[in-house]
């Protein structure tokens, strides 16, 4: 045999090795995700087992079983994993528009924006409660907006990006400290959102969540080819006829696109936009045909386990996602640290 | 020579007993302070909850103070009862002052816990209120200086905040009752504790066995339990109502965990929020909509028994406790007499 020959029989080998890698993965996420979706369903403050929640869910009877799972568990589920999905796809754009492993939509603005607008709301225009995911979107689209065009110069550029965003959060951040510090009284709501909860979500926050997930993450399934190209660097993706300046601003847009949508309905849930990702890369490699639906799967497994465990580790009371995601995202982004070389995947 | 001697000696005798007859005054009844006037001298001590707390030693000054400044809202609508003399008094939304106090009080900016120090030292008080979480801060500072701080405590983990203003109005009437007019003062200041407690025994007959859940409501998706130790709930308790939710952890408010709060069945819910009631209500409404599979499910919410509060029983502050509670037993009484 031919060398040749023998490199190409080998390169078939070794994509049948990263397809079956790939479909093992994904079979097991989707069998993960389905079990902790029957695990989230049955288990919080009343313990249901999975004939009472057939039982509550088909019956039609009404019963306190029924309101639990239809009103409160099954929305927050959907939820969870609309959000997680959303956010991880977000993340994952942008770590190949920023060619970054630390990219992910606070990078950017989106959660600045929003909690600045959220914040405004809470404390000073109380009234306007009832509209907050409106205007907490406009606020995380308006900072993203600011941040590219103070990044903008003959083009857009990864860390012209990062500094503008750097800038921009801390201004907006310290605006956030001092409203909370004027209303110190009444920063119970703010706490909330700042801290990222899905706390009392209903079915019309599903509805919402759906239309904004169902855009944004087919929008992120079109960019996969440019998001691939945008990893081997500038002048690579030219010569494969990417518009680069043009690409970074579509994905950018995607992905503050779902990053807003998320900050508007759940408030800020951290490190889910960070950490998938990287996970996914280690499973499936860096190609993002295969990554950035993993990361999608994986995202929404990832916050429906945190927020199953946020609402059921102390009994009658509730941890906010956000607050899980951060607490156990620091470990592994130290693990991650430790394992610097795997950073890309394999 | 002789009759020179005896008439200085008569005159030395008479000079003893004039001046033997200014100082036989008699004690003012009440207080902890000497003489009347400016010229007293002034005691002012700390109440239990506070020498709990180690705050154990007494402030104690030559003559009733006359430039009192005050960072916390706490004392102050007691002091002004008393009479006392506030130069500097903290801007706050929480309480409406007086128009005689803010004509003659300077309104004292501040960013949440913090203020300038220097405006304090630059009114050169003889004696400053501050809350307990600004000793670390600001009051080691003035204390270094030479200005006496006393600290009062805006809440607390082992005392409801009602024990905690009458206990803290107790000392401050004590050390202010320098004279038959402030005496007076005190009495009523006191008597105002006395007919709460005679007003809310009343309503406890109306509202005994009764259980009711305390939301504070931060927002659409930031629903908070509030126990018998935070305000609202002190209050509740106070009128007879027990809270459904009974707390061994000394947390005041907690977030709510909807599906148990199924569980509860209350007889009344209590909102409380941002704003006006209008406001709280209305924000409630809302909610309601967004999942009224759920909320509607829990009696007392279809049913309307929903009372609705402004932010003013969020937090509160000193005697206006007082008022806040009757208001809530008014509001109380009329739901209880028309259902």
């Amino acid at each position: 045999m031919t060398a040749t020959k023998q490199a190409s029989k080998r390169g078939k080998n070794q994509g049948g090795i990263r397809l079956l890698r790939v479909s093992v993965v994904w079979t097991v996420l989707l069998v993960v995700l389905f079990l902790l979706i029957v695990a989230s369903i049955a288990v919080g403050s009343a313990g249901y087992s999975f004939g009472t929640v057939i039982h509550a869910i088909f019956s039609g009877e009404q019963s306190t079983a029924r309101t639990i799972i239809l009103s409160l568990r099954l929305p927050r589920v959907i939820l969870a994993i609309l959000i997680g999905a959303s956010l991880s796809a977000a993340g994952a754009l942008l770590q190949a528009v920023m060619r970054n492993p630390l990219a992910d939509p606070g990078t950017i603005g989106v959660s600045a924006g929003a909690g600045t607008a959220a914040i405004t709301v809470l404390l000073i225009f109380p009234n306007l409660t009832l509209s907050l995911p409106l205007f907490s979107f406009v606020g995380a689209a308006l900072a993203c907006v600011l941040i590219y065009a103070l990044a903008w110069k003959g083009g857009v550029d990864p860390v012209r990006i990062i500094l503008s965003g750097v800038a921009i959060n801390s201004v907006l951040g310290g605006y956030n400290s001092l409203l909370q510090l004027m209303n110190s009284d009444n920063l119970s709501g703010v706490l909330s959102f700042m801290n990222g909860s899905l706390s009392g979500m209903a079915w019309v926050h599903v509805r919402t969540m759906a239309v904004y997930a169902v855009i944004g993450l087919f929008l992120a399934l079109l960019c996969i080819r440019h998001a691939n190209a945008l990893q081997l660097g500038d002048e690579m993706a030219k010569n494969l006829g990417i518009r680069v300046n043009a690409s970074r601003v579509c994905l950018s847009a995607v992905s503050a696109f779902l990053a807003a949508s998320t900050v508007s309905v759940a408030g800020m849930i951290s490190f889910v936009g960070l950490v998938v990702p990287h996970i996914s890369r280690m499973l499936v490699g860096s190609d993002y045909k295969v990554m950035l639906p993993t990361s999608i799967l994986l995202g929404g497994a990832t916050l429906l386990f945190a927020d199953t465990v946020g609402r059921t580790i102390v009994p009658g009371m509730e941890i906010p996602v956000g607050i899980v995601m951060a607490v156990s995202g620091g470990p592994f982004f130290l693990y991650m640290l430790r394992k610097r070389g795997k950073f890309n995947g394999g | 020579m002789k009759r020179k001697s005896m008439f200085a000696a008569l005159l030395a005798a008479a000079m003893a007993l004039s001046m033997a007859a200014c100082s036989n005054e008699s004690e003012p009844s009440g207080g902890s302070s000497g003489t009347s006037g400016a010229q007293q001298k002034f005691t002012l001590e700390y109440p239990a909850h506070m020498q709990e707390l180690g705050y154990t030693n007494t402030i104690e000054l030559d003559q009733v103070p006359t430039r009192i400044v005050c960072t916390s809202t706490y004392p102050v609508m007691t002091l002004y009862e008393m009479g006392a003399e506030m130069i500097a008094v903290p801007q706050t939304t929480v309480l409406d002052y007086p128009e005689d106090l803010t004509a003659k009080a300077e309104q004292l900016p501040s960013l949440g816990d913090t203020f300038s120090a220097e405006n304090i030292v630059e009114l050169e008080p003889d004696l400053v209120f501050m809350p307990v979480s600004q000793q670390q801060d600001y009051g080691q500072s003035l204390e270094d200086l030479g200005i006496p701080v006393y600290y009062v405590a805006t809440n607390s983990q082992t005392h409801n905040i009602y024990d905690v203003v009458r206990e803290q109005s107790q000392s401050l009437v004590d050390a202010f009752s320098v004279d038959e007019e402030s005496t007076q003062k005190g009495e009523e200041v006191m008597g105002q504790f006395d007919a709460l407690d005679a007003r809310v025994a009343e309503l406890q007959q109306t509202c005994a066995g009764k259980t009711v859940l305390i939301l504070l409501a931060g927002g659409t998706n930031a629903m908070y339990l509030q126990t018998e130790d935070a305000t609202l709930g002190c209050m509740a308790a106070m009128c007879g109502l027990e809270s459904v939710y009974q707390n061994d952890q000394a947390n005041s408010m907690i977030p709510l965990d909807m599906e148990q709060a199924l569980e509860y069945n209350p007889d009344v819910v209590l909102i409380t929020g941002m704003g006006t009631a209008e406001d709280v209500q209305t924000l409630m409404e809302g909610v309601y909509e967004m999942n009224p599979d759920y909320w509607y499910s829990i009696p007392a919410i279809e049913n309307g028994d929903v009372i609705y509060l402004p932010g003013d029983y969020v937090s509160t502050a000193g005697i206006n406790i007082i008022n806040n509670i009757e208001d809530l037993a008014d509001i109380l009484e009329a739901h209880f007499t028309e259902a």
